[in-house]
């Protein structure tokens, strides 16, 4: 019998001893036959390196027992956690950091504070400031509505925003009144610059005060050294009524009926804090006003006759 | 019917019975694709270590697949091909009753050298079935198992493989 050891299986069925005996014994006459027996007898003989089976085991339970303590401490601290945390950790910095502080003063209240930079701020009655105490001394920036004056420790740029206009100082002394449609700086020490709504700058040295009152500016010269008004009086330049009317209201928490008079009239003079009616006195006999004080603290404002 | 109980992977004893039964030809298969003996052992490793941290999704009878399946991934993506390395049992030096001739012995060893040399430079699907047949003694339907090909791929990949030793060695 011819044999074709080339057979796609045939090799390997002999080696498995799978052929039949006829099969096998045409193959062991053929030329090939003991060259396939001394490869199947040499390579029964081949082993491989040694193989150390409670060691490899060994190494895999220390490697699962080390991996164990990181489960657990997964586990008792879900992955989701960490993301919660940093998120309301994230929350509280915003919110803190944003977080502005906010000083008012009501009706006749005069207070005093320090900012976190050692500069003093005096706040008139009926005003409003507002600053971020975080990062106070890199960007001294705050916002105001009313009347203050600032007594500012050197530094960076300090910055007082308001509706109207803002005043830029490094380190001085000055007032900013800012209500609606008024706004009015007085330098009391050093150098201020003052940039009003419609972006006009004015650069105001000691003793030198700036305003603009229904987009008309004005600048004046005065003497004293510190406002009158923290002194318990409060002094006007040339002021429009309306202004010094406000500051009334503001003081004594009055309530004016101004629609008999002319507001754009303009008043110099100081009125007291002490005494609600000698600071109407004061404010009306010069300008030829009299003025009725009704027991709800309105006042009916005429013409004298 | 008497079912027996789902045996599971993760019991400590069920795992170890699963290392000692695969972990040799596992080491040994992955050793015949990669020639580096501690990479084999380093993969089987990682298969084992595998197996663990998904014991509760891989049941019982499936260990072994999965076992040859990570193994088989990790060695298609970190091997540096070495050449394998085999030896031969030195049983005719050792032993001392020996009625060879010492010029037997010469040109034995001399076929021995061929022959490993032969091995080392047969394609890799020839030689993991050839010496897990030849070394680990596995039945084709084990190896065909193991591979992950047919019974019938086996066989002609293991007569593939004598034939192309029989030239190999002819030749030299």
């Amino acid at each position: 019998m011819k044999i074709d050891y080339t057979d796609e299986t045939f090799l390997a069925r002999w080696i498995a001893n799978e052929l039949s005996s006829e099969e096998l014994k045409a193959f062991q006459q053929s030329d090939a036959y003991h060259q396939f027996k001394a490869i199947d007898e040499a390579s029964l003989l081949l082993k491989v390196p040694d193989y150390n089976q409670k060691e490899a085991f060994n190494k895999i339970q220390e490697r699962l027992s080390s991996q164990k303590q990181d489960k657990k401490v997964i586990k008792l601290i879900p992955a989701w956690m960490y993301g919660a945390v940093a998120s309301i950790a994230l929350l509280i910095s915003l919110f803190y950091f944003n977080n502005s502080t906010t000083i008012s003063t009501t009706y006749g209240e005069q207070i005093t504070i320090t900012l976190p930079d050692n500069s003093i701020v005096h706040l008139s009655p009926n005003t409003t400031i507002k600053y971020k105490e975080h990062n106070w001394n890199k960007r001294r920036n705050l916002s105001l509505d009313g009347k203050a004056f600032f007594e500012v420790e050197k530094g960076k740029s300090f910055t007082v925003n308001t509706e109207e206009g803002n005043v830029t100082v490094l380190g001085t002394k000055f007032t900013v009144d800012a209500s609606k449609n008024y706004f009015e700086v007085l330098c009391f020490e050093g150098k201020v610059k003052t940039t009003s709504k419609n972006s006009d700058e004015t650069i105001l040295t000691k003793g030198k005060a700036y305003r603009t009152y229904n987009n008309v500016s004005e600048n004046w010269d005065f003497i004293n050294s510190s406002p009158s008004w923290l002194l318990g009086e409060t002094t006007f330049n040339n002021t429009p009524l309306y202004q010094v009317i406000k500051a009334l209201e503001n003081q004594f928490n009055l309530k004016f009926d101004t629609s008999k008079i002319d507001l754009n009239q303009r008043f110099t003079g100081t009125f007291t804090h002490e005494d609600v009616n000698i600071a109407l006195k004061t404010v009306f006999a010069p300008m030829k006003i009299s003025y009725k004080l009704a027991k709800n603290s309105s006042v009916i404002l005429t013409y004298r006759k | 019917m008497n079912k027996e109980p789902l045996k599971s992977v993760c019991e400590q004893k069920n795992f170890e019975t699963i290392f000692n039964k695969h972990s040799q030809t596992l080491r040994n298969y992955i050793y015949y694709k990669c020639g580096d003996i501690q990479q084999a052992e380093d993969i089987v490793q990682e298969a084992y270590i595998k197996l663990w941290g998904n014991c509760a999704k891989v049941i019982y009878e499936k260990a072994k697949s999965f076992l040859y399946t990570v193994a088989n991934n990790h060695f298609l993506n970190e091997v540096a091909h070495k050449k394998v390395i085999l030896e031969h049992q030195k049983l005719s030096v050792s032993s001392n009753t020996t009625n060879e001739t010492p010029q037997f012995i010469l040109e034995e060893e001399e076929f021995h050298e061929k022959l490993k040399k032969a091995i080392a430079s047969l394609p890799e699907k020839q030689r993991e079935v050839f010496l897990l047949s030849r070394i680990d003694k596995k039945k084709y339907s084990e190896i065909a198992d193991i591979v992950g090909v047919s019974v019938k791929a086996v066989e002609k990949r293991m007569s593939k493989a004598l034939l192309t030793l029989k030239e190999q060695i002819g030749k030299i």
